[in-house]
């Protein structure tokens, strides 16, 4: 409802006044062009507050299309006047993250809004995975000549946007290519299970329900054996923290752990295994229990689409843990052998080694950890001087890297470091090994 | 980031805007330049009026520069200063010339747009009918209010001319139309208390509308947060007219006092300025008073007016009276009298209302509102 001048208004009011005033002293017939003017002023401050009221009063409705990471996700705020009073300009700025990358449209602009019409508004963003809050809108009324302004506005509630990490379907069947099995898994040990394995001869005790009758009738008596069925529990625990945001856009950690867990995620849920996905931040432990099938790769995609990327950007303290972990996981864990398949980078992997000592010690679990290398990317866009301190920094990383990594594995974790493209498949090949 | 597009345009646009003052301007300079080479010749002695067409032409460069900086940077205020300059120094008749004044609407308005426009903001909008049929329309409603606001303006200064050139017997009401429709000062302050009047009423009736027919809780805590005079105190209903009532009953002997102060001191005004002054004397005493009683009762929570407080204020008045009327009950030359007190009393109020009445009455008969 407030609408304040600018210095536009002081300009016409000067004008208003020299008209006036030469009138007054006989010098030019101005005063009626100096007292319309004041007049037109006083009118157009009437006209500013109702539209600015109009304004406060308008319909938003946000709606979204694509929410899957790379492509676009465009927001659409509409934005409705009930009222009869046009509302001509209006200044639209939208409130979005920093780390969101616009793909199309402006994130502000000068709008118009008829009187009970619409103006339709949209933004694209390259989006990129994880929680994001875009909007509201902020709105600021100008009068055609700008002489007045209103107070800005917030317009709209903010949407939420859940965007879900990108799969790469040709690793999803080199993972395949790995395992040996398409369907649900089978151990080279004898037990109950579907499919078949040998034939053996009859010993007291054994179920007659398994007699192979083949046999029998041959004069044998021997029963089927069939391959033990192994259902794996697998925990995956990603370590969130501030490093996990360093690097270009969708390249980063966090980004590529995204993708190979979500792909991970589905290869678990297609063998009908048993998954569990965990986000560590600080000493903080969110995400889903143990599952099985599809439905703990929806959970596992839309905790990974959870991950509120402002809160990590804005992280204080990036310790990971403080003994809290291990204690939390250990409460939770089932009574079977789980994987630990814990994702990290090379900034918190100390400390989330020391946290999941207490698991390896155990005898519960194997735990693995697997610390991403850092992708270099645009290298070749460098100076030749640039290039050569860039390799000795990233030889000296690596270094430590591999100081941390003999560290981590005399606590008795298998640690290993790889490189983004890789992890998946060195994951399950770990899996497959522990299932011999 | 800003549309280079619209910048180049509205640029374009302005640079036409400005073109009849800035052509005028040079022409101005250009003869300016003429003299001065005149001069310097010999041929032209150097007087005042030559001095004059030195001082006119600096002036005209100044208006060109500002009007440069008002092309290059659509900047309305710059051409209103060069209009201004223009007025003052080349020809006061520009002030009235629709093809001087027209650009500043014109550049105010392409102001707006240019800084306003963003790079990409039609993809962002897809369709611009909206836009475009909310822009004619906020048009059709600004020159509605310029229509009205020169009907309106004409109307109210062709009563100020009329008034003007009104010749009256009565001396006071000619001292009344000198005062404020003859003198300059006296008419600006007239029109600024009708605009006054008019902003009041207009911006009240917006902010009422706005309240009435659209409640906002957004919009009352906005507000409530933007007071200026945040913890200013709560006056309950009708508090004004209880103060404007009780400053009524006060006023009257402090009037009295003071015009006998005045007359002690023989600062008498003579007839026909007399009426007017105490006049002057009475409103002010009244407004001080008020202002005074409205600052004494204000509270800071909205409540009844205790018994105390009530009986205070009778008591305050009661008092102002008693000591005017113990003031006239001795005189050191004809000692103590009644009937002189009770005179005296009887003269303070009714010469308080007297010309407060009169004043009102004659206010009444100029607006033709009485006969």
């Amino acid at each position: 409802m407030i609408t304040k001048s600018t210095e536009r208004a002081l300009a016409l009011a000067l004008f208003a006044s020299l008209s006036i005033a030469v009138d007054t002293f006989g010098l030019v017939p101005a005063g009626r062009l100096g007292l319309a003017t004041v007049l037109f002023l006083i009118f157009l401050k009437t006209y500013s507050t109702l539209a600015q009221a109009s304004l406060e009063g308008l319909r938003v409705k946000v709606s979204q299309e694509g929410a899957l990471e790379g492509r676009p996700l465009r927001v659409t705020f509409e934005i409705c006047n009930p009222f009869i009073i046009p509302i001509a300009f209006v200044e639209l700025s939208l409130r979005y993250p920093e780390y969101l990358k616009l793909s199309a449209g402006s994130p502000a602009l000068l709008g118009a809004i008829p009187p009970r019409g619409c103006l339709s508004y949209s933004v694209s963003f390259l989006a990129r995975v994880g929680e994001h809050e875009i909007g509201p809108l902020r709105a600021v009324f100008r009068d055609p000549l700008g002489i007045f302004r209103g107070t800005e506005i917030e317009l709209g509630e903010k949407a939420l946007v859940r965007v879900k990490p990108r799969e790469s379907e040709k690793l999803r069947r080199a993972l395949f290519s790995i395992s040996r099995s398409g369907g649900m898994l089978r151990t080279s040990r004898a037990g109950e299970g579907l499919e078949f394995l040998s034939t053996r001869e009859y010993v007291p005790g054994d179920d007659l329900r398994r007699v192979f009758w083949k046999a029998l009738a041959k004069g044998r008596l021997a029963v089927k054996e069939f391959d033990r069925e192994s259902t794996q529990y697998n925990l995956v625990l990603l370590a969130l923290g501030k490093d996990m945001l360093t690097g270009p856009y969708l390249q980063t950690p966090l980004e590529h752990a995204a993708r190979v867990i979500a792909v991970l995620s589905r290869y678990f849920a297609e063998k009908g295994e048993q998954q569990a996905l965990y986000l560590v931040n600080g000493d903080r432990l969110d995400g889903i229990k143990m599952v099985r099938g599809r439905k703990g790769y929806e959970l596992t995609i839309r905790a990974l689409s959870s991950v509120r990327l402002h809160d990590l950007l804005n992280q204080r303290e990036t310790s990971v843990g403080k003994g809290t972990i291990a204690r939390e996981l250990l409460m939770t864990l089932p009574r079977e052998r789980v994987n630990i398949i814990a994702i990290t980078t090379m900034g918190s992997a100390r400390q989330l080694a020391e946290e999941l000592k207490v698991l390896a010690e155990s005898g519960r679990c194997s735990v693995y950890m697997f610390l991403m290398v850092p992708q270099f990317y645009g290298v070749e866009t460098m100076s030749p001087m640039e290039r050569a301190i860039f390799r000795i920094k990233s030889f000296q990383e690596i270094l430590s890297m591999k100081d941390a990594l003999k560290e981590i594995r005399k606590t008795g974790i298998k640690a290993v470091i790889v490189t983004p493209g890789d992890m998946a498949r060195r994951i399950v090949m770990r899996l497959e090994m522990e299932r011999m | 980031m800003n549309s280079p597009y619209v910048t180049i345009a509205t640029l374009l646009v302005a640079g036409l805007l400005v073109l009849p003052l800035f052509s005028l301007n040079v022409k101005n300079v250009l003869s300016a330049v003429e003299a001065f080479t005149t001069i310097l010749r010999g041929s032209l002695e150097p007087t005042i009026q030559n001095f004059e067409i030195v001082v006119r032409s600096a002036a005209s460069v100044l208006v060109l520069v500002l009007l440069l900086f008002s092309a290059l940077f659509v900047n309305a205020r710059s051409y209103a200063f060069a209009l201004a300059i223009s007025v003052v120094f080349v020809d006061s008749q520009l002030i009235t010339d629709p093809a001087m004044l027209l650009p500043l609407a014109a550049l105010s308005f392409l102001d707006v747009v240019r800084s306003g426009w963003r790079k990409n903001q039609i993809s962002s909008l897809g369709n611009l009918r909206p836009i475009a049929s909310a822009v004619m329309l906020s048009f059709a409603l600004l020159a509605f209010f310029l229509l009205v606001a020169w009907l309106l303006s004409s109307k109210m200064w062709s009563y100020a001319e009329a008034a003007r050139s009104l010749k009256v017997n009565s001396p006071l009401l000619a001292v009344f139309i000198d005062l404020f429709f003859r003198n300059p000062i006296g008419l600006t302050f007239v029109l600024g208390v009708v605009i006054f009047a008019i902003y009041s009423l207009s911006k009240d009736l917006a902010e009422s509308l706005v309240i009435f027919l659209r409640p906002s809780p957004q919009s009352a805590l906005k507000s409530l947060r933007e007071l200026v005079d945040f913890g200013a105190p709560i006056s309950p209903p009708l508090t004004s007219l209880r103060n404007a009532l009780v400053s009524l009953a006060i006023s009257p002997p402090i009037y009295y006092l003071i015009t006998l102060l005045l007359a002690r001191l023989d600062l008498q005004i003579p007839p026909p300025y007399d009426s007017m002054l105490r006049f002057v004397i009475a409103a002010q005493i009244f407004t001080i008073i008020w202002f005074l009683i409205s600052r004494l009762t204000a509270s800071f929570e909205e409540k009844e007016p205790s018994l105390l407080s009530t009986f205070v204020g009778l008591a305050s008045v009661a008092i102002v009276y008693l000591i005017l009327y113990l003031a006239a009950l001795w005189h050191p030359d004809y000692g103590i009298s009644v009937e002189r007190a009770d005179e005296v009393l009887r003269k303070a109020i009714l010469s308080y209302y007297e010309t407060v009445l009169y004043m009102g009455e004659l206010l009444l008969t100029f607006m033709g509102i009485a006969p």
